[in-house]
């Protein structure tokens, strides 16, 4: 919020905004180092890497506001590109992974599921096959009518 | 013909960027109100448990709206630097700008047909920083009228602290993500330069067509922009650094107050 005011409201020559801006962020970098708000390592990587994205454009835009070099000016504006594609790439980085990762779960579920299914699909089946067996033993296939079976215990097939 | 076309198509485009802003900044809040939720319930369980214990808890943790919220506030805060100094990538960020706060864009698409309407380019200006000063209010409104649709519907059952909570966290979400484009358009408003080096007449830096010193200008910056500055700029800000100081230590026990102040934008 404060970066936002100041940086609408500072009416002042770009390098002496730029250096303000780079104290602030320096400051916060500080900060940041010694009393970390995040617990998670990833996180402060990220923030950390956001931090010197910004300080290194900062000192880069100081750099290139002072010497107006068209050559430099370009390699100055790589530089930062690259400071920021690198914050970013490791954001998305660990998002992709994170989201990987949660397809990984997804999928591993739904395999143990559709294993299951087929496991329960088998030994329904199984135990079928083995009441069918069992009353071809007995000769209990076909009954007179009102007739009900006595009551049997079939061995399970899958102990 | 083609000038209506293309007016039909300019409505739409803005009107569609609008409606895409408006439920990707409600889909924040309802976000950030559940994953609020979510980090304190975890943290509340952490301080259960022994510290050995939450370090293999750690693992699960992260979430990938962390890491987005990272980016956002990247992105956005990089926008600053690069307006200072890197012309030729302004455009490469400038890009990523609507996925924080898309008004300005919307704003743009919509330019043109409310300069259909207005007679100056003065009254144009104000209607742009009027809007942008009263959208978190109207949005913030609007959801407030939701939230009383939502009671009737529910025939008053629900507890009014959640109501409160859910309110209190649209309107830190939305005042976060909307104030770097108030300060904008009210800075826009104060800056002004001079067009002729060899005439006294400083001009409004954009549209360059407002004078500085019109009566009309002079009214409404004393009347609309310096109290929203102090009030967007200063009050708003001050006020949730103050209630979070003097309820830093409440913070971290109360799921309430957790939720509405840790948005994540």
């Amino acid at each position: 919020m404060l970066l936002f005011t100041l940086g609408s409201v500072l009416t002042l020559a770009d390098i002496a905004k730029a250096q303000i801006f780079f104290w602030i962020v320096q400051l916060y970098y500080e900060l940041l180092l010694r009393s970390s708000p995040y617990t998670e390592k990833a996180l402060f990587q990220a923030e950390k890497y956001c931090a010197q994205a910004y300080r290194l454009t900062l000192l880069t835009i100081t750099f290139k506001l002072s010497l107006q070099n068209t050559g430099l000016s370009i390699a100055c504006d790589i530089l930062s590109v690259l400071t920021a594609i690198d914050a970013v790439a490791y954001i998305i980085f660990h998002v992709a992974k994170l989201h990987l990762k949660t397809l990984k779960d997804n999928v591993k579920k739904f395999l143990k599921i559709r294993k299951e299914n087929a496991e329960t699909k088998k030994l329904f089946k199984l135990t079928l096959a083995s009441l069918r067996k069992h009353h071809f033993e007995k000769e209990e296939i076909s009954f007179e009518k009102h007739r009900r079976r006595i009551v049997i215990s079939v061995e399970r097939p899958y102990e | 013909m083609r000038c209506k076309r293309q007016y039909i198509y300019t409505y739409i485009v803005g009107l569609a960027y609008l409606l895409a802003g408006i439920f990707y900044q409600l889909f924040l809040v309802v976000s950030s109100s559940k994953k609020n939720k979510e980090t304190h319930s975890v943290y509340k369980r952490r301080s259960a448990i022994s510290q050995k214990e939450a370090l293999l808890l750690e693992e699960d943790k992260v979430k990938p709206a962390e890491f987005m919220v990272i980016l956002t506030n990247f992105t956005q805060i990089f926008s600053i630097f690069a307006a200072i100094g890197l012309d030729t990538i302004l455009s490469v960020v400038n890009t990523s700008q609507p996925v924080a706060n898309p008004s300005k864009q919307a704003l743009l698409s919509f330019k043109c047909i409310f300069y259909k309407h207005v007679s100056t380019p003065f009254q144009a200006l104000q209607i742009e920083t009027l809007l942008f000063v009263f959208s978190p209010i109207a949005k913030l409104l609007a959801f407030s009228l939701y939230e009383v649709f939502r009671m009737i519907f529910k025939k008053c059952r629900e507890p009014t602290v959640k109501i409160a909570v859910r309110l209190g966290t649209a309107a830190v979400v939305l005042t976060l993500l909307e104030q770097p484009g108030i300060i904008g358009s009210l800075s826009n408003y104060l800056s002004c330069n001079r067009i002729d080096p060899y005439v006294n007449n400083e001009y409004v830096k954009l549209p360059n067509s407002v004078e500085r010193y019109m009566p009309e200008y002079i009214y409404f910056r004393n009347v609309a922009v310096i109290p929203a500055i102090l009030f967007w700029g200063v009050a708003v800000p001050f006020t949730i650094f103050l209630i979070l100081y003097k309820k830093r230590r409440l913070l971290p026990f109360s799921e309430n107050l957790y939720t509405v102040f840790s948005a994540p934008l």
